[in-house]
């Protein structure tokens, strides 16, 4: 079988007192759909802000292709590969669309080995971008002309811009109308089709269940459940968790 | 050369020093730890409150740890109002801090030019008659001039903390330092609440002025040796927890007061200072934590 | 118009302003306040590097300043060195400074990160007024040199010397703004974490900015003690240069180079005149109110008026 994309073992994480996490392992399979869930304060946010390098974890190992990335600041980990779009949306606000996703394109694709785009192919690189999330026509807006949901779109495009193998989906629909939260997802098919593995943390049950090839379940702090979809929310516990005892 | 007397001399005036710091964080405390403000401009007001004490005093003899207190419902106004523009220039606009940074900056430096324009640059003192005598135990001195202050910034401490545990106003004040979010949704105002906490802050300068001029002679530069010191001790002290603040004061009183005695008046400035980065590098969440 | 341009015809500019003002203007006061005006454009240039690109606040553009000033005295005191070299002596050990300060900061963001800078310009001045060979707290005498190695007076050729310094801040910000460099400080600024998640090593950036601007900062102070021929701690430390540093960017335009140029001129001459007319007390008071005013009226300075405006005009 292959690698897995990523592996996470026995993750810890606490904050004072508090144990946000604890005993994580997950393996996420190259080219999956995974669906994380759990109810408010489970640690969904806590694991990837230290997946993603935004926090320290307290214990445990990660791997991104068979490579400890550990001790590794965010910027390094975009730079392997590993991109995130954030819960509520924090854009460059005083950069145009376009400068937006200049930035990961500058300083993520260009810093990897490889051919450098010149800034012709850049400008090019953004305007697609900006065309497969539907904001070509904003591209030299600033982020405060935007509605929400094409905020959540921009944090999307912002994410895939710096080309990434793995991209965490970090609450994307929230607070979204049903027919937006199926363009969001439309994107995320999109993205997955083009090989890109995506894990899909979020609340909307609909959403997750449709997208999702594989489920885990976090509940305080830990994980509960983990298989296909409809396996995973049948278990008791899920249950529990959610509709309480 | 090291003797024990001298050092718990200094240590004992340290602590009162250290109490007496804790006048002069207390409004910090609230308007940075609990409000999120960064009034850097805080020393300002309290040179104001030393030089409002100096001029009633020479004036008409009044007891400056009075006059502190009676001048505090108009420093309260007046930090209600400042807070009034701040609110509209900045937290309305959600402008980040570096204008509101540049608008207390602004605050604290034409504070200090103004009081240089109206009172020089001379040194400033009051007349009170416990200035000057001491108590005696044994060979530990303790300078009225200094015990008075501390005592009364204890008492300030106190009924505040009673103030803010006990009374309505006061509990929607903590309320809103934790979670503005949950005090809209108890339909309190929470601007409203933030100007009363501001211009309680700068009611507190009034008393923290008068006990500076108390403690020693004051001229308008006097500020800005302050603002070093009045951090320090609020990060020191974890930002919000008034034991934790006033835990930090007399620690840099102490420290202060040793390295005055030992090493030389010139090197103290550096040492809130020192603290302070070095508390900041270490340890942002302060000795207690948040 | 590309970077290699600007430089050149900045240049250009620089050279023709110099020799206009040398040719029109024969009363030595000229140089004297024209040098000081220079040395706040290099100054605000120099702190809207960190503060309007990148977003962290100084305040303790005193120690900096100062540094570069000392660092000038020590070679003085040393060693004869032509003026220049003293300039690049002093922009290195603000720039060790500079980097040195945020390695230190590093984490901090903020206010916290401002309150920091005021207390590493504290403990600098602490230190300087400590040190008795560069004169301590009692501060030290400098012999300006009779004989100008160019032409015209030896103040003339200090002033001459701050415009070309000037020349250089100004190219250097410029450069940086419209380049990768500049784009990755907007982002640190905008949004630290973003930027971060985006690929930007913010902490090296950071470092770049604080280094580069402690040593244009340095090197603006390195020829000061030849001007004033007289040096203390209380005055190479003093507070008015933190105020007009975050004063003239911030009532310029913080976004552009043109900025800083724009609020040093004005504030600048202002205050020229002022401490000649009324008095130096008065002048700073005015500084603190004007920086106060545009901060609550005009955040974006007197360039995001222009902006503003423009914009208006074309909807």
């Amino acid at each position: 079988m292959a690698q897995p994309i990523l592996e996470v073992s026995g993750l810890g994480k606490r904050f004072g007192g508090f144990v946000a996490l604890e005993g994580i392992d997950i393996a996420v399979e190259t080219g999956e759909r995974l669906g994380l869930i759990g109810p408010n304060g489970s640690g969904k946010s806590t694991l990837v802000n230290c997946l993603c390098g935004a926090l320290h974890h307290d214990s445990g190992s990660i791997l991104f292709d068979g490579r400890r990335i550990d001790g590794l600041p965010a910027y390094q980990r975009t730079r392997l590969g590993l991109a995130r779009s954030f819960q509520l949306p924090k854009p460059f606000r005083s950069l145009s669309l376009l400068d937006n996703l200049r930035i990961p394109l500058l300083y993520t694709v260009n810093a990897r080995h490889g051919a450098r785009l010149s800034s012709a192919a850049i400008g090019e690189r953004c305007q697609a971008l900006l065309a497969d999330v539907g904001l070509a026509e904003k591209a030299q807006r600033l982020p405060r002309d935007l509605t929400q949901v094409e905020m959540r779109k921009l944090e999307l495009a912002r994410a895939v811009a710096s080309a990434p193998r793995l991209l965490f989906a970090d609450e994307t629909m929230a607070g979204l109308s049903p027919s937006e939260i199926e363009e969001i997802l439309a994107v995320l098919f999109r993205l997955n089709e083009a090989g890109i593995t995506i894990v899909l943390i979020e609340h909307i049950m609909r959403a997750v269940m449709s997208f999702s090839t594989r489920l885990v379940v976090l509940v305080a702090g830990q994980k509960i459940a983990d298989g296909a979809p409809q396996e995973a929310i049948r278990n008791p516990e899920v249950e529990r968790a959610y509709l309480g005892e | 050369m090291f003797s024990l007397d001298l050092a718990i001399n200094a240590v004992v005036a340290g602590l009162l020093l250290g109490g007496f710091y804790a006048a002069v964080t207390i409004g910090v405390t609230i308007s940075f730890g609990m409000l999120d403000i960064v009034n850097i401009a805080h020393p300002a007001f309290i040179m104001l409150g030393s030089f409002v004490a100096y001029v009633i005093n020479s004036n008409f003899g009044v007891d400056p740890i009075l006059i502190g207190v009676v001048m505090a419902p108009a420093f309260f106004l007046l930090g209600m109002a400042v807070y009034q523009i701040y609110y509209y220039a900045f937290e309305q606009r959600g402008e980040e801090s570096i204008q509101g940074l540049a608008f207390f900056f602004g605050l604290l430096f034409v504070g200090e030019v103004a009081l240089i324009l109206v009172f020089g640059v001379d040194y400033r003192f009051v007349d009170a008659p416990y200035i000057g005598p001491s108590l005696h135990f044994g060979f530990v001195d303790l300078p009225l001039r200094m015990l008075i202050p501390c005592l009364v910034s204890l008492l300030m401490l106190v009924v505040l903390d009673v103030f803010l545990g006990r009374t309505f106003i006061g509990r929607a004040i903590l309320a809103v330092s934790q979670d503005r979010l949950a005090l809209q949704l108890m339909a309190a105002n929470p601007s409203r609440v933030k100007r009363i906490a501001f211009g309680i802050s700068i009611a507190t300068a009034s008393v923290a002025g008068a006990l500076l001029i108390i403690i020693q002679p004051v001229e308008p530069s006097i500020g800005r040796d302050y603002i070093g010191r009045i951090f320090a001790i609020c990060v020191l002290g974890g930002m919000t927890s008034f034991p934790g603040m006033l835990a930090g004061a007399m620690l840099i009183g102490i420290v202060e007061s040793i390295t005055a005695t030992f090493y030389g008046p010139s090197w103290a400035p550096a040492v809130a200072f020192g603290f302070l980065l070095l508390t900041l590098a270490v340890r942002p969440a302060g000795i207690l934590g948040r | 118009m590309g970077a290699a341009k600007f430089w050149v015809v900045s240049f250009i500019v620089a050279v023709a302003f110099l020799v206009l003002t040398r040719w029109l203007f024969t009363n030595e006061y000229f140089f004297f306040a024209g040098y000081v005006v220079l040395q706040y454009i290099v100054l605000a240039t120099a702190w809207n590097i960190l503060g309007g690109y990148t977003g962290y606040t100084n305040f303790g553009v005193g120690a900096f300043f100062a540094v570069g000033a000392y660092s000038s005295v020590v070679l003085h005191k040393l060693t004869s060195v032509p003026v220049p070299v003293m300039i690049l002596v002093g922009g290195i050990m603000s720039g060790i400074l500079g980097f040195g300060m945020g390695y230190l900061t590093l984490r901090l963001k903020g206010v916290f990160f401002a309150i920091a800078t005021l207390a590493f310009a504290i403990v600098a001045q602490t230190f300087i007024v400590n040190w008795d060979f560069v004169g301590g707290s009692r501060g030290i005498y400098v012999i300006r040199p009779q004989q100008s190695p160019l032409y015209g007076s030896y103040i003339q050729y200090l002033y001459s010397l701050m415009l070309a310094l000037t020349w250089v801040s100004v190219a250097i910000a410029r450069t940086i703004e419209r380049s990768t460099l500049g784009l990755g400080f907007n982002a640190i600024r905008d949004d630290e974490q973003a930027a971060e998640a985006g690929g930007v090593p913010t902490l090296r950036l950071k470092l770049i900015s604080t280094t580069l601007s402690g040593a244009l900062m340095g090197m603006s102070g390195a020829p000061l003690p030849y001007y004033v021929t007289y040096l203390d701690p209380t005055s190479a430390f003093n507070l008015s240069y933190a105020v007009n540093s975050v004063a003239m960017p911030m009532i310029g335009g913080m976004t552009s180079w043109v900025g800083p140029i724009i609020g040093a001129v004005l504030l600048g001459t202002i205050q020229q005149l002022a401490t000649v007319t009324i008095s130096s007390a008065l002048n700073l008071l005015i500084v603190g109110v004007l920086l106060i005013l545009f901060v609550v009226i005009a955040p974006n300075g007197i360039v995001g008026l222009v902006q503003s405006r423009r914009r208006a005009r074309l909807r």
